[in-house]
């Protein structure tokens, strides 16, 4: 049951993103929810979790973009990887500390994508790249990447730990091992 | 003997009005007074009572009006929004049956998830005849071109996305050039000849060419003209006559 909530999750994600997504945009920009989502599965939940949710993502997104086939795929995956990695040493992880890794997350696919566009289809203007679409996206995915990131941390995890540790006590039942009402019951105990 | 006396008194109009008038008049006046001070108090009370019954039927009217009102507003809403659909298909029929090309209507059901690129995704696919670099186009002008197909939808490329490149032509030079979509969601016309005399307000159309499109549909108006020395041909950006955030339905040109 719960593989089957996973995938409609991560497909109500995508539809989200197509969709609705559409109507919170600032001066054209929308977040890249599916981003964010793979940083906190990779952080949260480890690699193999991590890179699982960034392949389905990436495909996703793939399939609905106009890009490169493949370009979200690769890069959502090694979020998710290195994602994973970073949460097994992270200590005490704060909001501003999620949203700044966030941001330089996005700046970093940003480069990649302009990287591809160079190679396929010539851009002419940097700066309006930088300045239209990198930056501002970096700091609205930064920002929706806080804002999720202190709702989370209020709502299930506790102070003190790694970021993976938190998911073995209590934490995300979806990113997680182990239920958000368990947690409740220890916390109580 | 009392019966007697009764009829006597029946009988006798002088003996009613006299032995009885100084005791029957006091306690008729006194009665009437009464009668006067509950009468009033009836009618106050009545309408105390009638304006209470009155104000709960009132909160209960109230109530439902606002109920009512909900729903027309919404109806409303919905009657408005269906009216303004009726005109934009309205538009998309009348530019269908005027057209001498075939042309199918479609509904856009979603966008790029990204901010990199520019294409919406179309209700229509194979099933309804559509394949790869079809036209799309609205009563406004050009949209994009078909550059993806399902059996049951289809991937859209704007005109505004960087790696659209539609043929087009200045339509007062008649200098041909192409199109393509910006960094900024605007687009830019190339390889205009740089002895062009194009300028800013000049509409800029699709020459037919390619075969996509035929010639003569609107893509959009000269925003400003760039020229650098020693180059062999000049740049315009443009604004697209349509507005690519507001799209919601579009014809696919089946066949030029």
């Amino acid at each position: 049951m719960k593989p089957v909530l996973y995938i409609l999750g991560l497909i109500s994600l995508i539809l989200f993103q197509t969709t609705l997504l559409e109507e919170v945009t600032i001066l054209g920009i929308k977040p890249d929810l599916a981003l964010i989502v793979v940083y906190f599965f990779g952080i949260f939940g480890g690699e193999v979790r991590g890179v699982m949710t960034g392949l389905a993502l990436g495909y996703f997104m793939d399939l609905m973009s106009g890009g490169v086939w493949g370009i979200h795929l690769v890069t959502k995956l090694t979020l998710g990887f290195l994602a994973g990695l970073l949460g097994r040493t992270l200590m005490n992880v704060s909001v501003i500390f999620t949203g700044v890794i966030i941001a330089l997350c996005s700046i970093i696919q940003g480069l990649v994508f302009l990287l591809v566009s160079y190679i396929t289809s010539e851009p002419e203007d940097l700066l309006v790249f930088l300045s239209q679409i990198m930056l501002p996206q970096a700091i609205y995915d930064g920002l929706v990447g806080c804002c999720l990131f202190w709702f989370l941390s209020r709502r299930f995890l506790p102070k003190q730990s790694t970021a993976q540790e938190w998911l073995r006590n209590p934490a995300l039942s979806a990113l997680g091992r182990g239920s958000i009402s368990s947690t409740r019951v220890e916390k109580k105990a | 003997m009392l019966s007697l006396v009764a009829v006597m008194i029946v009988l006798s109009p002088s003996l009613q009005k006299r032995p009885f008038h100084f005791i029957g008049a006091p306690i008729s006046s006194l009665l009437v007074r009464f009668q006067t001070g509950l009468t009033a108090l009836t009618g106050e009370v009545g309408d105390v009572w009638r304006g209470y019954i009155a104000l709960v039927q009132a909160r209960r009217e109230n109530q439902r009006f606002v109920e009512q009102l909900h729903q027309l507003q919404a109806e409303n809403l919905r009657l408005q929004e269906l009216a303004l659909e009726n005109s934009r298909l309205q538009q998309l029929l009348d530019l269908k049956n005027t057209s001498p090309i075939k042309l199918t209507a479609a509904r856009v059901v979603g966008r790029d998830p990204t901010n990199w690129h520019k294409t919406v995704m179309i209700n229509k696919g194979e099933q309804d005849g559509l394949g790869v670099d079809m036209g799309v186009i609205t009563p406004a002008g050009v949209v994009g071109r078909v550059i993806r197909t399902t059996p049951e939808a289809s991937q859209v490329l704007l005109l505004t996305d960087q790696n659209s490149s539609i043929a087009a032509l200045v339509q007062r030079t008649r200098d041909e050039g192409l199109v393509e979509g910006t960094e900024g969601g605007l687009a830019r016309m190339k390889y205009l000849p740089i002895l062009s005399e194009v300028g800013a307000g000049d509409m800029i159309l699709t020459s037919g060419l390619t075969g996509i499109f035929p010639k003569g549909m609107m893509i959009g108006q000269v925003l400003e003209v760039q020229k650098k020395e020693n180059a062999l041909f000049q740049v315009v950006r443009i604004k697209p006559t349509v507005d690519f955030a507001k799209i919601e339905e579009v014809l696919v040109i089946l066949r030029p």
